[in-house]
């Protein structure tokens, strides 16, 4: 079963996808001379025609465009193999019909020698699963095949906001201060919405000079918790003391829903600040006013905010727990926007899991919702979430749509958080490349914004990221940057990659030292990926210093780790390893199992940096 | 088949989709002692001409291959044995009584000399009936709409089917309109479609004369799995099968046992890699000795038995929870794997990786509906049975469950029940889930 179409159609496949085709392949060629069912299920019309093409150009096929009973009937030439299309049947019952008929004929197919390829929706799929599952223990092949093309039509809405500005613009000079403060403040919070972040601080500063010369404390209070959540995105100091100003003002106006979202946004912060202890008082005491005050709403929030608790404890089914009721009050409150946040953080929990599927999922479902909704900052937000998770499922196409997607959006916008992000990820996807060049170019517009715009927060985020590019595609920025950074040697990334600086400089007991450093904040903190990467990097100064029983033991460890979770970027780290580790000690049969491990993801997902590292070691040159 | 000694030939042999025939008796495990042998017994002693056994079995079970390997010397020294299959006249969806009985009919004649012997005999018995069908309407004859109806009725009886021949059966899977005026014609007097069905058994008999019991194996009716249709063909009319003058075996629906007080005839399939986990009695060594068989089944197959590994040994049997399909299924789905990793397409050894990843496969296509009956896998993996009270939907639910080998039957001592061992798992997370 090789057609010239098969690249082809691998351009419309997403690397799973392209793993099932694999199989596919082997399923029918291994049963040329007998009779092979599969069940193949298509996502929509446009990958039906890719495949139908597809498996017509395979020598001897038949199309059976007849979704009916009786099909099999059809079938007089036992030589030949059929494409059996029955996609097109909608109807429930016309459905349950045929897959009755299919499973009461199934032996027909094994008797007669028959080949079938059938094609059907994934409702169809589903039921024969359910109505007819004899019929599918027979199939050398069922699974479902994905349309990798994504169609974008979000414009963002900036009529709002222009009409706001243009109404504040038009305010005589004799207008209340108090009204032109109010206008300012509903500036910054449409702007907020629509994700402009240089308009939001622009209007919210204004209005904060003013409001600070009236002494108007509702305005002020207002104003403060504006601030709070913008620089929550850049800054967790100045959002965190604008947030405790905010809550002073509440208290004393004793205004109960304000001190909610106050003591919330305080919590998050805290979060940021890795006090959970204090994050977890403040949502408990905002819980509780929530309750003694009847608010639904807001209660929602907090179970969400409780949610993140969890998470920061890994305690993920607990965090679920809450993140259901949250969901509960959304659904009975018909908040679509508390269910857009809801429906995301389920995406950061199973993320957060590893479970990378039903992340999609739930950032899907949010998505959508936030569409509907116009809300161009949770829309952005999610399209950088989904192209972050098709990153690490090694899905670059769709990754890249999204980031493209993003890009045009915020083309008009002017949102450095966004972009700072999303610069970095680019530079990731094209360091994947190995397209150096536009890596570091990437980056650097990344650096550059984080620190045009003052964003603490970010500016060591992209300081951790471009070390990684950098010490790909410039060993000597690299080091510059290690040895321009000592005063970070505290934290556990920067010590990752000390530890990687020095098994460039070939000091491996120095690298081991370092490693060993952030391993252990990594176990404390339970940041497994990081983990794997610090005990893979350990094992690989001890390879290096022929100490080959520790290496082992590091690498089992982070092998063990690594299935656990089932990261492809993680295994194949682990098995260039291996491969590494039985070539230095001479085992040729598990060198090669494990080439093969890391060649055939590679290969399958045009990891061009995987593919060069795995030749690389086996030129014995490692990295 | 042969057996294999390279990877390709183990995903060709490991094909979940063949049943083994008698030409393969070297690939053959009779894992069922303890059941069949007590059948072959039974089918030595049975004094009772019209005597019928249900054999019941879940997907997977070998119920077919079982049923290959039936006839032995003895079985073939007694009994004339005939296997007949209903895929050519049948229409799953919508079976009855009257179907089944032309179908045994139909199965006997068909490619013989009683072929013509057969259509006069159901035509016959076609005009006679219609005749009864109007005598009974000009005896209540009041003329009103009711009867005019009944009346048309009559009359399109004799439109659809002018004459029984070969071609009328080919088409009844087809033709709904024609079974359903086959049934009403049959239906006026069952007892007389009984006799003709038993006199062509007779001249079945008399035919290949060799002075031997006939013994049917009907196949495909396990298939049938409306419980309507269970109910009405094997529950109420379960006494037709006991008035067809010879001795038949037939594979059933598992929802049969659960529908019927008759257990008596009902011989069930099942096979455990488990102690009873209600009955703390239970005898290990079976457990062990099961254990040892399927491996055996499994290196029957194999030229080269180093091709798995033992862990994948281990493993495969493990995950299959005792189900010969799903061993089948998982190692062929491995052999897919293995193949297609190795950058020559060969194969190499298989491991206990190919095997997980097998068994993901065929958990794959089990995870939805597993999702959407979690309450009841949840029952049965903590406590390995139904609920004592359980609601309709429980009921319907524990049908689906067993109907798609989401949990496993063993029937050893106190009857008991375990979720499928590829998707423990996802019901453990989902479980723990519900339960908070």
């Amino acid at each position: 079963m090789e057609t010239n179409k098969q690249t082809n159609i691998e351009t419309y496949l997403n690397y799973e996808d392209k793993l099932k085709l694999n199989n596919l392949h082997t399923s029918y060629n291994i049963k040329k001379n007998s009779s092979y069912l599969s069940l193949i299920g298509i996502e929509n019309k446009n990958i039906l025609n890719i495949f139908k093409s597809y498996l017509l150009d395979i020598e001897n096929t038949i199309y059976l465009d007849y979704p009916a009973i009786g099909i099999l009937d059809e079938i007089t030439d036992f030589d030949k193999t059929y494409i059996i299309d029955i996609f097109t049947l909608e109807d429930k019952s016309t459905i349950k019909d045929i897959v009755q008929y299919f499973r009461f004929n199934r032996d027909f197919i094994p008797e007669n020698n028959i080949k079938l390829f059938i094609l059907a929706s994934f409702k169809t799929l589903d039921i024969f699963s359910e109505l007819a599952y004899d019929f599918v223990t027979f199939c050398g092949f069922y699974g479902k095949f994905n349309d990798n093309n994504i169609s974008f039509d979000y414009e963002v809405n900036e009529d709002k906001l222009n009409k706001l500005i243009s109404e504040y613009k038009d305010f005589k000079p004799n207008t209340s201060k108090k009204i032109q403060i109010n206008k300012m403040i509903d500036i910054s919070k449409e702007a907020h919405y629509i994700s402009s972040k240089v308009i939001e601080l622009k209007y919210l500063q204004l209005a904060l000079k003013k409001a600070l010369k009236q002494k108007d404390d509702y305005l002020l209070g207002r104003i403060y918790n504006a601030l709070g959540n913008y620089y929550y995105y850049s800054d967790f100091k100045i959002s965190f003391l604008n947030y405790t100003s905010a809550l002073k003002i509440a208290k004393k106006l004793n205004a109960t829903d304000s001190q909610i979202k106050t003591l919330n946004n305080i919590g998050l912060i805290s979060i940021e600040n890795l006090d959970i202890d204090e994050a977890e008082q403040n949502f408990k005491m905002a819980k509780k006013l929530c309750e003694d005050s009847n608010n639904k709403k807001e209660l929602g929030s907090t179970y969400i905010n409780l949610s993140r608790i969890y998470i920061e404890k890994i305690d993920l089914d607990n965090a679920l727990i809450m993140l259901n009721k949250a969901l509960d009050v959304s659904i009975n409150l018909d908040d679509k926007k508390l269910l857009t946040v809801t429906l995301s953080n389920f995406g950061s929990i199973y993320s957060s899991k590893y479970n990378y599927k039903k992340a999609l999922t739930y950032y899907e479902k949010s998505l959508a919702l936030s569409r509907e909704l116009n809300d161009t900052n949770s829309i952005l937000d999610t399209m950088y979430n989904l192209a972050s998770i098709y990153n690490k499922i090694f899905n670059f196409i769709i990754s890249y749509k999204y980031i493209n997607e993003i890009l045009t959006i915020t083309n008009t916008l002017n949102n450095p958080h966004i972009l700072i992000s999303v610069y970095s990820l680019i530079a990731k996807i094209k360091l994947i490349s190995l397209d150096f060049s536009e890596a570091n170019d990437n980056i650097l517009k990344s650096i550059n914004l984080a620190n045009q715009y003052d964003m603490e927060y970010q500016k060591y985020d992209t300081l951790f990221k471009s070390l990684e590019i950098y010490r790909y595609t410039n060993i000597d920025i690299f080091k510059q940057m290690i040895d321009s950074h000592k005063e970070l040697n505290t934290h556990q990334i920067f010590l990752y990659e000390m530890g990687n600086y020095y098994f460039i400089k070939k000091d491996y007991k120095l690298s081991i030292k370092y490693s060993d450093k952030a391993l252990n904040i990594f176990q404390e903190i339970k940041g497994l990926e990081y983990e794997i990467l610090c005990l893979l990097s350990i094992s690989n100064s001890y390879i290096a210093l022929k100490n080959y029983n520790e290496a082992k033991l590091k690498l089992d460890l982070a092998s063990t780790k690594a299935e656990e979770i089932q990261d492809m970027s993680l295994l194949v780290e682990v098995y260039l390893v291996y491969y590494d580790y039985y070539l230095y000690i001479n085992d040729s049969d598990n060198s090669s199992k494990y080439y093969n491990k890391a060649n055939y993801i590679i290969k399958n997902s045009n990891h061009k940096l995987f593919a060069k590292r795995l030749d690389d070691i086996k030129n014995k040159v490692s990295i | 088949m042969i057996k294999a000694s390279n990877i390709i030939e183990i995903a060709q042999q490991f094909d979940p989709s063949q049943v083994l025939t008698t030409e393969d008796k070297d690939f053959h495990q009779n894992i069922y002692d303890t059941t069949i042998n007590p059948l072959k017994t039974k089918l030595l002693l049975n004094q009772i001409p019209t005597k019928t056994y249900f054999l019941c079995g879940q997907i997977g079970m070998g119920k077919s291959t079982a049923l290959n390997y039936l006839p032995d010397d003895k079985i073939n020294a007694k009994y004339e044995v005939k296997y007949l299959t209903g895929k050519e006249l049948f229409n799953i969806e919508d079976i009855d009584i009257i179907d089944i009985l032309l179908m045994i009919g139909f199965e006997l004649i068909k490619n013989t000399k009683l072929e013509e012997v057969y259509y006069e005999g159901l035509n016959k018995l076609k005009d006679i009936n219609l005749e009864n069908i109007k005598i009974g309407l000009e005896e209540s004859w009041e003329y009103n709409q009711e009867d005019e109806k009944k009346q048309t009725n009559g009359i399109n009886l004799n439109v659809h089917i002018s004459k029984f021949e070969s071609s009328i059966f080919k088409n009844l899977k087809k033709n709904t309109q024609q079974r359903q005026t086959i049934r009403e014609i049959f239906n006026i007097d069952k007892a007389n479609l009984i006799e003709f069905i038993n006199d062509i058994i007779s001249d079945y008999k008399e035919m290949i004369n060799n002075d031997k019991e006939l013994l049917l194996i009907i196949d495909d009716l396990e298939k049938i799995n409306n419980k309507d249709i269970i109910h009405s063909v094997f529950v109420e009319n379960n006494w037709i099968f006991n008035e067809i003058n010879c001795v038949k075996i037939i594979p059933i629906h598992i929802f049969f046992p659960r529908m019927s007080a008759s257990k008596d005839d009902l011989i069930e399939l099942a096979f455990r890699i488990d102690n009873n986990k209600l009955d703390k009695t239970d005898d290990s060594k079976i457990v062990e000795a099961n254990i040892k068989s399927l491996r055996e089944l499994i290196e029957s197959r194999l030229e080269n038995k180093k091709l798995i590994n033992n862990d994948a040994y281990i493993e495969v049997i493990r995950l299959s929870g005792g189900n010969i399909r799903q061993i089948i299924e998982i190692i062929h789905q491995a052999s897919i794997n293995n193949i297609t990793k190795d950058s020559e397409r060969k194969g190499t050894i298989i491991d206990t990786d190919d095997i997980l990843w097998g068994a993901d496969q065929i958990s794959a296509r089990l995870s939805k509906i597993a999702d959407s009956k979690i309450r009841v896998l949840n029952q049965i993996s903590n406590n390995f049975k139904q609920f004592e009270e359980p609601t309709q939907k429980d009921e319907d639910d524990f049908d689906i469950v067993l109907l798609n080998n989401l949990v496993f039957f063993h029937k050893n001592g106190t009857h008991w029940y375990d979720v499928n061992p590829i998707i423990a798992k996802t019901v453990e997370i989902h479980g723990n889930q519900q339960t908070n």
